[in-house]
């Protein structure tokens, strides 16, 4: 029991950030996370592999929040709808400064669940396409390219959301009098 | 693809590591000597490293 515990504790993070990512809002993400830890512990087997583990482990996940969706009556999948169509292949222009951990959160929090899942699984937890492919259900060519529509929607709302940085140390009025 | 310039796709894949040697040497060779594809990919990296 305990030692199941200790393994889990290891993905506790990364577990967060996706369920964070599907769900939208951290309580309910707090829930789908205990929720998988309390499958998990009670599953009979688990995969001894680490990469077998960890792809279980998400999945458990992904599972719980599918079954909340259904119960609460949102048939909602999560494809992204464009998934038939050609990856991007014109090259991207962005103002590279405009990125930062503020504007990246914000940017998630206005694109797709699709997108925004996509980009956490490779980037936040670390999946292969392969990896990503196999628990997502999709083929290891359409992770390609969902993941680069992802990462184009993502920089548009980074751009578009227009949060400007501000000097350190500067009052309401000042920094009220600055955004003008 | 062979000789082409890389594109976005391609780029992202870079990136994240997963084309093969071959075709992971040819994009870098193709990043070293045109601007907007330096700019391209320096941005997915950054966007990557962000979301960490």
């Amino acid at each position: 029991m305990d030692q199941r515990r200790v393994r889990i504790e290891t993905y506790l993070n990364r577990l967060h950030g996706y369920a964070l990512s599907l769900a939208g809002d951290r309580d309910r993400a707090r829930d789908l996370v205990q929720d998988c830890a309390l499958r998990a512990m009670a599953a009979r087997r688990s995969p001894v592999d680490e990469p077998a583990y960890r792809a279980w482990l998400f999945r458990i996940l992904r599972n719980a929040y599918l079954d909340q969706e259904r119960r609460a009556g949102r048939t909602q999948s999560l494809s992204d709808g464009h998934d038939q169509a050609p990856g991007d292949t014109q090259i991207w222009r962005f103002d590279e400064s405009l990125i930062s951990a503020l504007t990246v959160r914000i940017g998630l929090a206005r694109i797709s669940v699709a997108h925004r899942e996509i980009i956490t699984l490779v980037d936040l937890v670390g999946f292969t396409y392969a990896e990503t492919a196999e628990l997502i259900g999709v083929a290891p060519g359409t992770v390609m390219s969902r993941l680069c529509r992802a990462r184009h929607a993502l920089l548009k709302a980074i751009t578009e959301s227009n949060v400007q940085p501000l000097p350190i140390g500067i009052g309401t009025a000042q920094a009220r009098k600055l955004a003008k | 693809m062979n000789g082409a310039r890389p594109d976005w796709a391609t780029l992202n894949a870079y990136v994240d590591g997963e084309l093969q040697p071959g075709e992971a040497a040819r994009v870098a060779r193709a990043v070293a000597s045109d601007h907007a594809l330096a700019d391209a990919t320096a941005t997915i990296a950054r966007l990557r490293a962000t979301v960490h």
